[in-house]
């Protein structure tokens, strides 16, 4: 093994969803460290995994002194902040995590090369979704996300580059625009899931998000 | 809702399910005595997470809790460790709970607090190579119980 696959490892072990462009440009060229890269991806879903104990096991808090005070200040933190619309919407909260998610992998707006088609549909066959791909896809990976793999594109379009998730069990009922951290983005509903599309700072046009809805399937 | 990762978060930074369910509701009322500070309604699940784990030290600082034997938790029968019939996932549980706290915590930092690997580094005082690099290790651990080669390791 070369000094680089060394490095190209310990890069991909310390963050596998925020690969700096060296790091990609040596998965492109080396199928081992590809081969490693794929394997922490599916290792840190199952981490994902362990880590979201079910709750049941956790006792609920009893209103009685300062646990009574922490249980109020819960619910008093959940309707201030619901101004901001983070806290008490399950559909909203799906918006604040595909910001956080879309963040967490930063370095995904900055990829410029085209992603050979293989590529994508082997990311498509990881989350078990069909999607016709119609733009230049610049960044695809199958994402850890909510317990599940879901696909996650930049795509180059006529207005700039545009992340999409492909969101096949998190359904929602009606198209919900937002704009967080200075992304903006739109999710809408896609039979029994949903597609996020998001910009960093401009406008999703409706007609390519729409266009998006209508290319996949579960 | 947030409170749920705010309990595991805990849970796996203290390995103790009372001390975890404390520390939550410490930091439910330390967020909403500083709720000025939160600037940026998105910006939410690290604030918090960033509580908790500040809440989780001055827990242990005030109260001089004695530190947690992994043999003990296990011997406790802690229902937050009970099975989900899933071999896999239990002898993952236990590798993650058997991790140094100095690769333990960055990683359900990351994993389950969603936080970057710089906002880590603030966190915990680290240079952002050094939080890479135990994030590294802590997966290079994991690797092997789930059945896979580890990578090279300098160590």
């Amino acid at each position: 093994m070369s000094t680089d696959c060394r490095h190209v490892r310990v890069a991909i072990g310390g963050d596998p969803h925020d690969l700096a462009p060296d790091v990609k440009a040596h998965l492109a060229t080396c199928a081992g460290c590809t081969r490693f890269a794929q394997e922490t991806l599916t290792l840190d879903l199952r981490v994902a995994d362990a880590l979201s104990l079910p709750l049941t096991r956790f006792r609920k808090p009893a209103v009685v002194s300062r646990r009574g005070l922490a249980l109020a200040a819960s619910v008093v933190l959940a309707v201030t902040f619901g101004a901001g619309l983070w806290l008490i919407s399950a559909q909203s909260a799906l918006a604040g995590e595909v910001v956080e998610h879309v963040k967490h992998e930063s370095g995904s707006w900055s990829a410029h090369d085209v992603v050979p088609a293989s590529e994508v549909a082997d990311v498509l066959r990881q989350a078990g979704v069909k999607f016709d791909m119609s733009m230049p896809v610049v960044y695809a990976m199958a994402c850890p996300f909510r317990g599940r793999l879901v696909p996650h594109f930049v795509v180059q379009t006529a207005s700039g580059p545009m992340t999409v998730m492909l969101l096949a069990h998190e359904k929602v009922s009606k198209r919900e625009e937002f704009s967080e951290n200075g992304y903006r983005g739109v999710l809408l509903p896609a039979g029994a899931g949903s597609v996020a599309v998001l910009t960093q700072g401009a406008n999703v046009p409706e007609a390519i998000a729409d266009g998006m809805v209508n290319r996949v399937r579960w | 809702m947030l409170r749920p990762d705010l309990v595991r978060f805990a849970f796996w930074l203290a390995r103790d399910r009372a001390v975890a369910e404390d520390v939550v509701q410490e930091t439910l009322i330390r967020a909403w005595k500083s709720r000025e500070e939160l600037k940026d309604p998105g910006a939410a699940r690290p604030w918090l997470f960033t509580i908790v784990r500040r809440e989780h030290a001055r827990l242990y600082e005030r109260k001089r809790l004695p530190t947690v034997d992994v043999e003990q938790v296990e011997a406790l029968g802690d229902p937050a460790l009970a099975s989900d019939g899933d071999a896999g996932l239990d002898d993952l549980r236990r590798a993650i709970m058997q991790l140094p706290d100095e690769y333990r915590e960055p990683l359900v930092m990351q994993v389950l607090g969603g936080l970057t690997t710089a906002e880590i580094a603030r966190e915990l005082d680290l240079t952002q190579p050094t939080v890479l690099t135990r994030l590294f290790r802590a997966r290079n651990r994991l690797r092997v119980i789930y059945g896979l080669e580890p990578a090279e390791d300098a160590e």
